[in-house]
């Protein structure tokens, strides 16, 4: 036996174990003796015609996946046999899950690509731009009068 | 949805009609047997699932379309083997699939009428 087809019966059996926990001990006895047979059963089965223990591992474990609604709402109902209401309470439960799962699929569907983050105000920030030039100092008071400087007054050259 | 009380899903007649099969063989069947034989009918590499299955069983015995019992300690003892639970189709049962053949028969029946009336 390999170690995946290990697991998977492992698998099988610690589920078997959890949903016919706290029931009626000979309903519960007698589940688990029935899927211990078949677990057997299907090992041998494959043995015999020469399948692969992978192949069987995969076979137990669809087997058990697929089973499970069936197995909880079987498990619900041999608690209260004659009380419909865990039974109407976990078919809303799931109902409402499966919405659940709908809606927020959709939304994220809907919401096409993740918008980008606003990183040129945190990190990637440009250089400051460069001081403004400081400005010319004033002209002392002397320089300013026309003439005394030697430079030509500002005047009309025809005078 | 709710079903009529003592109506049959399609997978509880297929067990059924497998296990009058068996029945006509004398034979009794188990649980993986069942899931075997439910697979070769359909065509199908996947058998029933645990679930599934054994709920359906759970059912057709409430209803009284089948039987089971435990088998005989010693044989698994001696086979080195877990112990089977042997089902077999009780006379209520083998009636139960007469009534579901003769209702897919005249289900079958109304579809040829039908489209004879209505050319496609």
């Amino acid at each position: 036996m390999t170690r995946t087809l290990e697991a998977a019966i492992a698998i099988a059996r610690v589920w078997t174990r959890l949903y016919t926990s706290g029931l009626d001990q000979s309903l519960r006895d007698a589940r688990r003796a029935e899927i211990e047979s078949d677990l057997w059963e299907s090992h041998e089965d494959a043995r015999r015609r020469g399948g692969a223990a992978t192949e069987v591992a995969l076979q137990i474990l669809a087997r058990l996946l697929l089973g499970m609604p069936h197995d909880l709402l079987w498990s619900i109902e041999s608690r209260r046999p004659c009380d419909h209401r865990p039974r109407r309470l976990a078919l809303i439960a799931g109902a409402a899950l499966v919405s659940l799962a709908v809606l927020w699929v959709a939304s994220i569907l809907r919401e096409g690509p993740l918008p980008v983050p606003p990183h040129s105000m945190v990190f990637v920030a440009s250089p400051p731009p460069p001081p403004p030039p400081t400005p010319p100092p004033p002209l002392p008071s002397s320089m300013a009068d026309n003439g005394r400087d030697g430079r030509r007054p500002a005047t009309d050259p025809r005078r | 949805m709710r079903r009529k009380p003592g109506a049959l899903v399609p997978l509880e007649i297929a067990i059924c009609r497998a296990a009058l099969i068996l029945r006509r063989r004398d034979e009794e069947f188990h649980g993986y047997e069942m899931a075997r034989a439910l697979g070769a009918e359909a065509d199908a590499r996947l058998l029933t699932a645990y679930g599934t299955l054994y709920r359906a069983l759970g059912r057709l015995e409430k209803m009284g379309l089948l039987k089971s019992r435990w088998e005989d300690p010693r044989i698994p003892a001696r086979e080195s083997r877990p112990s089977r639970r042997l089902y077999s189709l009780t006379a209520l049962g083998a009636e139960a699939v007469a009534t579901a053949r003769r209702a897919a028969d005249s289900r079958a029946r109304a579809r040829k009428r039908l489209r004879r009336l209505v050319p496609a």
